[in-house]
């Protein structure tokens, strides 16, 4: 900049810039070598992860403590009891890290678009196109490992121009940073062969022909390799080292939220239920914000060990990002719902999602944002008297007067208003009035003082009514409506001039 | 000024019971003229509770805020009606101009929820004005709608059917409703502020 002069006008500046040549891929791989351990064992100090092989059950992965007293990966359990007996061990559950692996993802998937998950237990991302914007590679690579750190993993980071070799290094536990093609022979050649992704069959023939290292291996002529090995192996050596292409599979992330969490001991309590729920509302807030979207509807999942799980669901009025509110409504409802059994897990799931508008907020409050609190407050009655308790009233196209209203709004259009003056409060059901020595009682003697309006409709499907209706009144000055059903020739009263 | 009349100039709390009130004219007009007359206010209190005994429903109490609420409507603003007695009819809230999209109905399930709600709508500052059919309700709630109804300055109508009017309320303004053939008869048993005429009759 010091080179410009002081009156350089904008555009003359852009020319004076390099033409903009795309960023270099480069990939940054997250080995995490404690995976296993870190879902199904979190907290123990002495443990170690099973699986089954074919000699009976192995040690997968075995905790650091465990590591000291001599328990390795590949050792049959029994040997591990024999060096340490206190040894806790759990099966290995592949779901769970599997579960686990996606989370991960998730909240990687802030410094990258372009990621894949390398099942079981690494993800790579492409962060060549990341770079300016976190600040180079040093600052991107500081967030990440904070991001991680703060999820609790130990992990392992290899930044190589090729995904391979990414992960070749970091799933060995080799972190490393190369960034340019030309150097990746180089770092790769220190790596035994004993670790390359082959068949145990093929390493051993590799071994037995003296190929210690890569770099031994890069030393070979490709032709003799191909030849002895197969062409997978050069192909593979041509992958790692960028000669060709390695596509992969990007993960993308789903587009409705799910997630559950494990309560440590079976609850009633309220506050460790809304705490566990916070939780979960934390990484929905993360899901929603990575994808700017919003939602209105979140399902909750309770469930018990001995009885049917509760489902208790959340709505808003408007789409929001507001996991805070969603929390709160959640409580409210929680209060006002009586739990069959102990809790021992909740889930959650998301409605449908929505594009998220970019929202104006107001320089000054006014009356203008009043909508906002109005619907806040319908949805503080919902979540605490349920959603039957909230309605609204719409006009329907039916002479019938039961049929001429809803709580939902009718299709098609209301075609006009009675011409006669109806009631303003109707009853659920007619209810039957006494006719004697020519008069109509209900709870005393009714004097008609208006009518008859004929209503005669419904003919078409199967609740036909024929009425005359009249307006009366009764000795303590009640209005009423009632008719003369000249079907069951009855008398019913309908409504009330209110 | 007297020590006595400065107080009473100063403190809306006192009021004369028998001299003829000053009417301030900053009340929601009720729509019936008669009526705006005798209140202190000359209309509804605009932050306040009434509390409105009827003798029977169908007197045509709900005709009698019908004005005041098509005046609520008119600004925009929400209209609660909370534990109505019966279904409100759609077909005769719109023949009397009441726009159903700002009405909402609450069905509570018992008076404790009831009372939640009013308080809950009071609160909100587009409701401009919440009904509700209570049933039996405890002076203490009541004194508690009747602080929130002041607070946030939204009145609030309750209906309760009983022979006679209560003893005592907390409400700033307390009617009393009997009916006769087409005709209404309002008693006003309190009104903070004074009234000229305890009785008025009305045929909304």
């Amino acid at each position: 900049m010091t080179g410009l002069p002081a009156t350089i006008s904008p555009t003359r500046f852009l020319e004076r810039l390099p033409a903009a040549s795309p960023p270099s891929p480069l990939w940054l791989a997250v080995g995490l070598p404690d995976l296993a351990l870190e879902t199904s064992a979190r907290h123990m100090r002495l443990a170690a992860i099973s699986c089954d092989s074919h000699r009976g059950p192995m040690v997968y992965a075995a905790s650091r403590a465990a590591r000291a007293q001599g328990i390795r990966s590949g050792m049959p359990i029994t040997a591990a009891f024999a060096l340490a007996h206190e040894l806790r061990v759990y099966p290995r559950d592949p779901a769970a890290e599997r579960a686990a692996l996606k989370h991960l993802a998730e909240v990687l998937s802030r410094f990258s678009p372009v990621l894949s998950l390398e099942e079981p237990d690494a993800i790579v991302l492409e962060v060549g196109g990341s770079l300016r914007l976190f600040g180079g590679l040093g600052e991107l690579a500081r967030q990440i490992r904070a991001s991680l750190t703060a999820h609790g993993h130990r992990h392992v980071m290899a930044v190589t121009p090729t995904p391979g070799a990414s992960l070749l290094l970091a799933q060995n536990q080799h972190p490393d940073v190369v960034t340019d093609k030309a150097s990746l022979r180089t770092a790769l050649g220190k790596l035994p062969i004993t670790i390359l992704p082959f068949a145990a069959l093929l390493r051993r023939r590799l071994f037995r022909t003296g190929v210690r290292t890569l770099y031994d291996l890069w030393r070979l002529p490709r032709v003799g390799l191909a030849r002895r090995f197969g062409p997978e192996l050069v192909a593979y050596i041509d992958r790692i080292l960028g000669q060709r292409p390695e596509p992969r599979r990007h993960y993308s992330p789903p587009e409705r939220f799910a997630a559950a969490v494990e309560l440590s001991a079976e609850t009633f309590e309220h506050a460790v239920l809304v705490e566990a729920v916070r939780h979960l509302l934390t990484r929905l807030d993360r899901f929603l914000r990575h994808r700017v979207r919003t939602l209105s509807e979140l399902h909750f999942n309770l469930f018990h060990s001995h009885a049917a799980m509760t489902p208790l669901t959340v709505r808003t009025r408007r789409h929001t990002r507001d996991v805070a509110r969603m929390l709160y409504l959640f409580a409210e409802r929680l209060r006002h719902t009586s739990l069959p059994a102990a809790v021992t897990r909740i889930g959650v799931s998301s409605g449908e999602l929505h594009a998220s508008p970019g929202q104006t907020d107001h320089l000054f409050p006014s009356g203008e944002n009043a909508g906002e609190d109005w619907s806040s407050v319908l949805e503080e009655i919902e979540a605490r008297l349920g959603h039957a308790a909230l309605t609204q009233l719409y006009l329907c196209d039916d002479h019938r007067p039961e049929r001429a209203w809803s709580h939902r709004p009718s299709r098609g259009t209301v075609a006009g208003q009675p011409v006669c003056r109806r009631p303003l409060w109707l009853l659920d059901t007619p209810r039957r009035l006494l006719y004697c020595q020519g008069r109509l009682w209900y709870a005393g003697g009714l004097c008609i003082t208006c009518g008859p309006e004929r209503i005669e409709s419904g003919w078409w499907d199967g609740q036909m009514c024929r009425r005359d209706y009249y307006h009366a009144t009764n000795e303590s000055g009640s209005r009423l409506w009632v008719f003369h059903d000249l079907i069951r020739h009855q008398w019913y009263v309908h409504g009330l001039f209110g | 000024m007297p020590p006595l009349e400065e107080l009473i100039a100063q403190n809306r709390w006192l009021w004369r019971g028998y001299a003829p009130p000053v009417q301030s004219g900053s009340g929601l007009s009720t729509g019936f003229p008669e009526l705006n007359d005798v209140l202190p206010q000359a209309g509804w209190p605009t932050g306040a509770l009434v509390d409105m005994t009827v003798t029977d429903w169908g007197l045509g109490e709900v005709r009698l805020l019908l004005p005041a609420m098509a005046q609520v409507m008119a600004q925009q603003r929400q209209v609660v009606w909370i534990a109505p007695p019966y279904l409100p009819h759609a077909a005769a809230l719109s023949q009397h101009g009441v726009r159903l999209e700002l009405l909402t109905i609450v069905t509570p399930g018992d008076s404790r929820a009831i009372v939640w709600s009013i308080e809950k709508f009071l609160r909100a500052s587009a409701c401009g004005l919440a009904i509700a059919w209570p049933g039996g309700i405890a002076p203490s709630a009541l004194r508690r709608l009747q602080l929130a109804a002041e607070e946030y300055d939204t009145p609030a109508f309750l209906l309760r059917r009983a022979a006679r009017p209560p003893n005592a309320t907390p409400a700033a303004l307390c009617l009393y409703l009997q009916g006769s053939a087409d005709r209404l008869h309002i008693t006003i048993v309190k009104a903070r502020g004074g009234c000229r005429h305890p009785r008025v009759t009305l045929s909304p």
